[in-house]
């Protein structure tokens, strides 16, 4: 039995003592609010539309390790602002699923939301292996074929999330590059396997989502390289493998090098239009029908790198590679060029790539495609759009 | 000392001796995967790089590597008694060719970057890029960016100067007229020509507008980028030859003799 204190002194010692708790706490409170970091407001606003005369244009944002909202969400304004209605986004595994079965959306979530709101058409490209479902000592690109279900499984719940925001899905990247493969000599039949699970799994529960083949490094590493395969090889293989059934569309990776958007394609050359050669593959194994859609590409402007060309060049080829997959390429539904913009300078030449830097800054080649997009007079090229 | 102590004593005993052996245990594990070991046992040092970058690393249609990395490479080797072999990777694949162990070191105009000291051990730095100011060399009245405000600069058409000069009148509320021209050679023409007062280039294009006299970096760089060798984490025995190798090539000269050959006095191929 409980001995219980004389009712009226507990009540008045209960009554200081919670006064004196609250006081605490509100003092509490206001400590924690005032040292909390400040944190721009960020609204996801009405929705806005993409104004353009080129409804092929894209690029690729980078946003994976961009931390605050307002620049995820000032990053997609000024893409919009470009008059760019594509953009593919980069997902990688390992941040959305840190854990097996334990999924972390709310960075996929921000990204998704801000593109959604600003009009943009998202295509995902997911890969990035996270360390439970690799082996040790191996890279973040190395996938067993063990783990190809978790994969197929993670692809489908990001479907499942976010169908009706993000109808396109790429299926890993460059599987033709030994680094991209996680340093193993690439292999199509694996990469077709990774590809049918996949597929399956997405459109298991969302049948609407256009499942993207990868998009294949542009290369002619000799057969038996270590390093590489040739993208137009790879290709065929993917489809003796039995690929066909497993894509709706095919992602491609278009780079013009030191070359004009208008080189003639060769396999023996790489440029823009190599893309064309892979088109022409498609085309031979009976898929005409499928789309494709330039998930990378364009011109780098480094002043020493061999593959580049000089700032001028590259928005002049770039204004012309738009304008090319606007005219000619009626199978090709969208050209994202490489790279919008990296959080934070990479003090290499792939900074190069980008059309705004890391604090928003417009380079030149936004400004003139702004003002393609728009229909208006260039303000650095000489001729008239 | 009573029971109670002992058993403490006891437990606190056995702890030190699991911590010991685990110690001791992760030292061995670290210096059987020391890369270092495995290139003194082979005589072999893998040195990766993206040989599409001159004045510091590029292939010939032989093979034969050359440029300041290059040079480097072999010096350090040289000085180590070791055979150099070049593993050419894109610049992008360079930390996953370490990681999968198809080389021991990065050796490629490579920046320092702080999010990877987790996974990598950087070097000291063995040469500095970044943006800087080239005025006529007579000038004196030009040392800092803020002296650039007020005057017409030129810059190459959207790079990095550009880019710079760009921020420094939005965010530091200087007044630079830019002059912007299509390539490198036309703004270094409206520099002499006197069309600007400076021109704000990389570090490493301004070296050789130098060797004529007519020109000259002035003041402290506008941005630093220094370059550094990385070694995968595993491997402090090699990071540590690496800085002792790069300490006696400066000492002995060496590291000066490199800049001049391939950033002052050429421009890769």
């Amino acid at each position: 039995m409980a001995i219980r204190p004389p009712a009226g002194r507990w009540r008045i010692r209960h009554h200081a003592d919670m006064r004196w708790i609250a006081r605490a706490a509100v003092l509490f409170g206001v400590i924690l609010v005032l040292s909390a970091p400040t944190k721009r407001l960020v609204l996801i606003g009405p929705a806005r539309e993409v104004v353009t005369r080129n409804h092929k244009m894209g690029v690729h944002t980078r946003l994976t390790d961009e931390v605050e909202e307002w620049k995820i969400q000032r990053n997609l304004e000024m893409v919009r602002e470009m008059g760019a209605p594509w953009i593919v986004e980069y997902f990688p595994w390992a941040y959305c699923e840190p854990r097996e079965g334990r999924y972390d959306w709310r960075h996929a979530d921000l990204v998704v939301d801000h593109a959604v709101a600003q009009g943009l058409t998202i295509i995902a490209r997911i890969d990035y292996v996270p360390d439970w479902a690799r082996p040790p000592e191996t890279t973040a690109r190395y996938l067993p074929e063990e783990s190809f279900a978790q994969y197929a499984r993670f692809v489908a719940a990001f479907a499942e999330r976010y169908r009706g925001r993000v109808n396109h899905i790429i299926i890993w990247n460059e599987p033709n590059l030994a680094f991209e493969w996680g340093y193993r000599i690439p292999d199509p039949a694996g990469y077709t396997e990774l590809l049918r699970q996949s597929y399956v799994a997405i459109k298991a529960v969302a049948s609407e989502i256009q499942v993207l083949a990868a998009g294949l490094a542009p290369t002619m590493a000799p057969a038996g390289s270590e390093w590489g395969m040739d993208d137009l090889l790879y290709l065929q293989a993917m489809y003796d493998a039995g690929a066909a059934p497993y894509f709706d569309g095919l992602a491609l990776h278009a780079y013009g090098f030191t070359f004009p958007a208008d080189d003639p394609p060769a396999p023996d050359r790489i440029n823009l239009r190599r893309i064309e050669l892979l088109r022409e593959i498609m085309v031979a194994n009976g898929d005409e029908a499928k789309k494709g859609y330039v998930t990378e590409g364009g011109w780098n402007d480094h002043p020493r790198w061999t593959k580049a060309v000089s700032p001028y060049l590259r928005i002049r080829y770039t204004v012309d590679a738009y304008g090319m997959a606007l005219r000619d390429w009626e199978w090709c539904e969208a050209v994202c060029l490489w790279a919008f913009r990296f959080p934070v300078a990479q003090r290499t030449y792939q900074d190069q790539f980008t059309f705004v830097t890391p604090d928003f800054i417009p380079r030149p080649i936004y400004t003139e495609l702004a003002r393609y997009a728009r229909g208006e007079p260039f303000e650095f090229l000489l001729e008239a759009p | 000392m009573s029971a109670r102590m002992t058993r403490i004593f006891a437990i606190a005993g056995l702890l030190l001796a699991v911590l010991f052996v685990a110690v001791l245990l992760g030292r061995q594990r670290v210096s059987r995967e020391d890369a270092w070991r495995q290139i003194a046992a082979t005589g072999v040092v893998r040195v990766a790089m993206d040989a599409a970058y001159p004045p510091f690393e590029w292939v010939d249609e032989h093979g034969v590597y050359h440029g300041l990395d290059a040079d480097l490479a072999r010096a350090m080797a040289s000085r180590w008694g070791l055979e150099v072999a070049f593993v050419n990777v894109a610049f992008d694949g360079l930390y996953d060719a370490l990681f999968a162990r198809k080389a021991d070191l990065i050796l490629s105009a490579l920046p320092y970057d702080a999010l990877l000291t987790r996974d990598v051990i950087y070097s000291r730095p063995y040469v500095a890029g970044g943006q800087v100011i080239v005025v006529p060399a007579a000038d004196e009245s030009i040392q800092t960016a803020a002296d650039l405000s007020g005057n017409v600069v030129t810059v190459e058409l959207g790079a990095e100067g550009h880019a710079l000069l760009s921020r420094l009148n939005r965010d530091s509320g200087l007044a630079i007229e830019i002059l912007a021209l299509n390539d490198l050679s036309a703004a270094v023409a409206a520099l002499e020509g006197g069309r600007a007062s400076a021109l704000v280039c990389d570090r490493i294009d301004a070296l050789p507008l130098t060797t004529t006299g007519k020109m000259r970096i002035a003041g402290e760089s506008l941005t630093v980028d220094p370059y550094v060798i990385a070694v995968r984490a595993d491997s402090p025995a090699l990071a540590k030859e690496i800085d002792a190798a790069l300490t006696s090539l400066s000492l002995d000269g060496t590291l000066e003799r490199l800049e001049k050959r391939w950033l002052v006095g050429a421009t890769g191929n």
